[in-house]
């Protein structure tokens, strides 16, 4: 590869993520950031926690994703009685043409390339960790088979922050596996207007399919192959370590409210998001500026409040806006 | 791209944060230097008119504004100097350049020996977006034209005032004068203008060095004078006395002259002046009047202590002691300047001030008396020595603490816990119900 192909990849890169976003946005009203940041976590491979209100655009959101993405999509409603087979498949009796009987495996939910989890805490624990092996691995085991994912697998999962009767909160361990969360506020009155004018009149607005699965591969190697000087990837270790309360580089904040940082999960995201901020910027090399714009999403579903943060309602966002006024960019 | 043409964009990267390094240190330096220049100048000033004032060699504030400029120039120099430029250095000229971090992370990436295509391709831009920077205008020349400007009129008054002014003799006599009359005025003595003039004139002689045999005994008697101020008033009055004892060493060894005639008939004048003087300082409120103090003492010590006066000279306390040396030094000094005071020619102004002073010199002793008294009884009290108030040792006291020793004479029953009785924990108030089930209850 040369320099001069580099360039091109950078420039096809931003050509391609601003279509995306623009396409997105085309159904979508406003979460301009939501949506870039959702391309993001799909390009670096991750999967993105969405919290908000009901009635924001969430699940719209995914639905255009994947219509613009080209990619096979699939629905999960989660509730209190969904079992896990009911996600990964389960193995069922067939009969042969020829007589006999035997098991066959009948894909779940899971096997497509974008899976929405819509109100994932409402389902059981149990339920919830059927997830943790498709996030992490790419795929899913039943029985004693293994069963590979196609790629690219994006889960966008959404939750209500506000109606918490009959709910399980996620656990820390499937929280880490979120790439990204992000909370999708009430649209504004101008948004609010546009919304309106476009969902209660007769015209239906149509989005292209801009993107397919293997171009989004190639983007995410192109992403991967962006350089990061140390003192920049320094710096996203000290804002994961920062974190946690026992550390040296720990805030007044999280020393008073945080019961558990970051994990090392936070650190890659944090590269790897802030390869693609500075790609989509149309720059080859990792700033502090790329690092800082990403590590809210990357940051917040990882700090554990401890009890008394909790009585306090303290915000992790503050904690990790804290974080970024205090930890220093150089060493 | 060739090994070699990766190797021009990186020594053209590391090149520009060197100077650009260079250049912003400097800057800094001009900047601090803008800053101290005037006031190094100001200390040139001061130092060139306190040497015209005490009559240094005008070489010293030539050396000290010939050593500031050296040592600033210095710190320039220093400053601007070559160095290694570290990864903070480049962070913080990429800042001032504003560009977005691409100098320091090619900074960075120029210091590895790193051919990949993405690097290369990445120090290929920063090099070309570096060397487009003007570093003139990211780091402009510090404009201080006032700074400069007020410390070369600093610069040139002190030089000017070392080289061309005369060194000021007069004014140091009549400073020496009013450090006099401020001590007397600081001890509550007014010096009358006739005297404060003599005095003056004999202190520009002295400083002059023009001092006669007979300016001698003045000075003999004017430094008399001096010793009967507290030298601890003023320090300068201290240094003054000490010069004068100098001058009148001097004057002794002088040669006799025709000004020796002039001077030995105003001496009488000068000397009744002089003994007026000595009058009033010996009148002053804070020492007291001497022979009031010895007529106060007796009765103060027998008040006290129910003895004589005469018991009290061989007492065992010295600071009484000390006290009533005091009392009969002041006494027998009075008797020796009472004869004076009847015969001086301004015996008006001396007795109404004596008249005060004996008042307040009586109080004054009697209250010296028993604050020493006082002190000493508070003394004797708080340690609990055998003395004049207690006649033998408290030997209860120290035998009852020799001998004490810790025992128990109850104990309390053995408790048995009633958990029936034991009171419930304080409820969780229903403002924060909600928030300790939210604990229990996690949400995202």
């Amino acid at each position: 590869m040369t320099t001069t192909a580099v360039a091109e990849h950078i420039d096809s890169f931003r050509e391609k993520f601003t279509r995306i976003t623009e396409e997105v946005g085309r159904r979508i009203v406003g979460h301009e950031e939501i949506v870039s940041a959702t391309v993001t976590a799909l390009l670096a491979g991750g999967h993105v926690l969405l919290e908000g209100i009901p009635g924001v655009g969430k699940t719209s959101l995914v639905h255009t994703l994947a219509d613009v993405l080209h990619l096979k999509f699939s629905r999960i409603q989660f509730t209190p009685d969904l079992m896990p087979a009911d996600i990964v498949g389960t193995n069922v009796v067939q009969e042969h043409a020829h007589g006999g009987m035997f098991f066959e495996f009948q894909q779940g939910p899971i096997f497509a390339n974008v899976v929405l989890a819509d109100e994932i805490n409402r389902a059981t624990p149990k339920t919830q960790s059927a997830l943790l092996e498709a996030m992490q691995d790419v795929s899913v085991s039943v029985g004693k088979t293994t069963y590979k994912l196609e790629q690219p697998f994006l889960v966008l999962a959404t939750q209500n922050p506000i109606e918490m009767e009959g709910t399980y909160p996620l656990p820390e361990a499937q929280l880490d596996r979120f790439f990204f969360k992000l909370k999708v506020k009430y649209p504004s009155e101008a948004s609010m207007h546009e919304i309106i004018e476009r969902t209660t009149s007769p015209m239906t607005t149509a989005v292209t399919r801009v993107l397919d699965g293997p171009e989004i591969l190639e983007m995410r190697k192109v992403s991967r192959a962006v350089p990061i000087a140390k003192p920049m990837q320094s710096y996203a270790i000290r804002l994961t370590l920062a974190s946690h309360p026992d550390s040296p580089y720990a805030t007044p904040l999280v020393k008073r409210y945080v019961r558990f940082g970051a994990s090392p999960r936070a650190a890659q995201a944090l590269v790897l998001a802030s390869k693609i901020h500075a790609l989509t910027r149309g720059n080859a090399f990792v700033s502090v500026d790329d690092i800082r714009a990403v590590a809210l999403p990357a940051l917040r579903h990882r700090v554990l409040l401890n009890f008394e943060g909790e009585a306090e309602q303290i915000n992790p966002d503050t904690i990790v806006a804290e974080l970024l006024s205090t930890v220093a960019t150089e060493q | 791209m060739t090994p070699a043409e990766q190797h021009d964009f990186t020594r053209a990267i590391l090149t520009s944060v060197a100077h650009a390094d260079q250049e912003r240190r400097g800057r800094t330096a001009v900047r601090q230097l803008a800053r101290f220049a005037p006031i190094a100048a100001g200390f040139v000033l001061i130092v060139a008119a306190l040497g015209k004032w005490l009559g240094w060699q005008p070489l010293l504030p030539l050396g000290v504004l010939a050593i500031l400029a050296a040592g600033l120039a210095a710190f320039v120099l220093i400053a601007r100097r070559a160095r290694a430029a570290t990864d903070a250095t480049a962070a913080r000229i990429d800042a001032d350049a504003q560009l977005g971090g691409e100098l320091r992370s090619a900074h960075w990436f120029a210091a590895q020996a790193d051919h990949s295509p993405w690097p290369t391709f990445h120090l290929q831009r920063a090099a070309a977006r570096v060397g487009s920077v003007s570093w003139r205008n990211v780091y402009p020349p510090v404009r201080a034209n006032r700074a400069w400007a007020f410390t070369a009129l600093l610069g040139i008054a002190a030089v000017t005032l070392t080289l061309k002014v005369p060194t000021a003799q007069p004014a140091r006599a009549t400073n020496a004068a009013d450090t006099l009359a401020a001590a007397a005025a600081k001890a509550g003595i007014e010096l009358p203008p006739d005297v404060a003039k003599r005095l003056q004139e004999l202190l520009a002689n002295a400083d002059a060095g023009k001092l006669l045999p007979q300016d001698a005994k003045k000075l003999a008697e004017l430094n008399d004078i001096l010793k009967k101020l507290d030298p601890n008033a003023s320090p300068d009055l201290a240094e003054l006395m000490k010069k004068l004892q100098a001058a009148a060493d001097a004057a002794k060894d002088a040669k006799t002259g025709d000004d020796l005639a002039k001077a030995a008939g105003t001496e009488e004048e000068f000397k009744a002046a002089m003994d007026d003087l000595a009058s009033k300082l010996g009148e002053k409120p804070g020492e007291g009047k001497p022979d009031d103090a010895a007529k106060a003492s007796p009765n103060a010590s027998e008040d006290q202590f129910g003895k004589s006066q005469a018991q009290s000279k061989t007492g065992q306390q010295g600071k009484v002691q000390m006290s009533m040396q005091l009392v009969k030094e002041a006494q027998a000094e009075q008797n020796d300047a009472q004869p004076m005071m009847q015969g001086g020619a301004q015996g008006g102004d001396s007795a109404a001030g004596k008249g005060n002073g004996n008042q307040l010199s009586k109080k004054g002793a009697g209250d010296l008396l028993k604050a020493e008294t006082l002190k000493r009884e508070l003394v004797e009290a708080s340690a609990d020595t055998k003395g004049q108030n207690i006649t033998k040792e408290d030997l209860r006291r120290k035998t009852e603490q020799g001998k004490s020793t810790l025992s128990f004479t109850h104990a309390a029953a053995q408790t048995t816990v009633d958990r029936s009785k034991a009171a419930p924990p304080p409820p969780v108030p229903d403002s924060r119900k909600a928030l300790v089930q939210s604990y229990f209850i996690r949400k995202q």
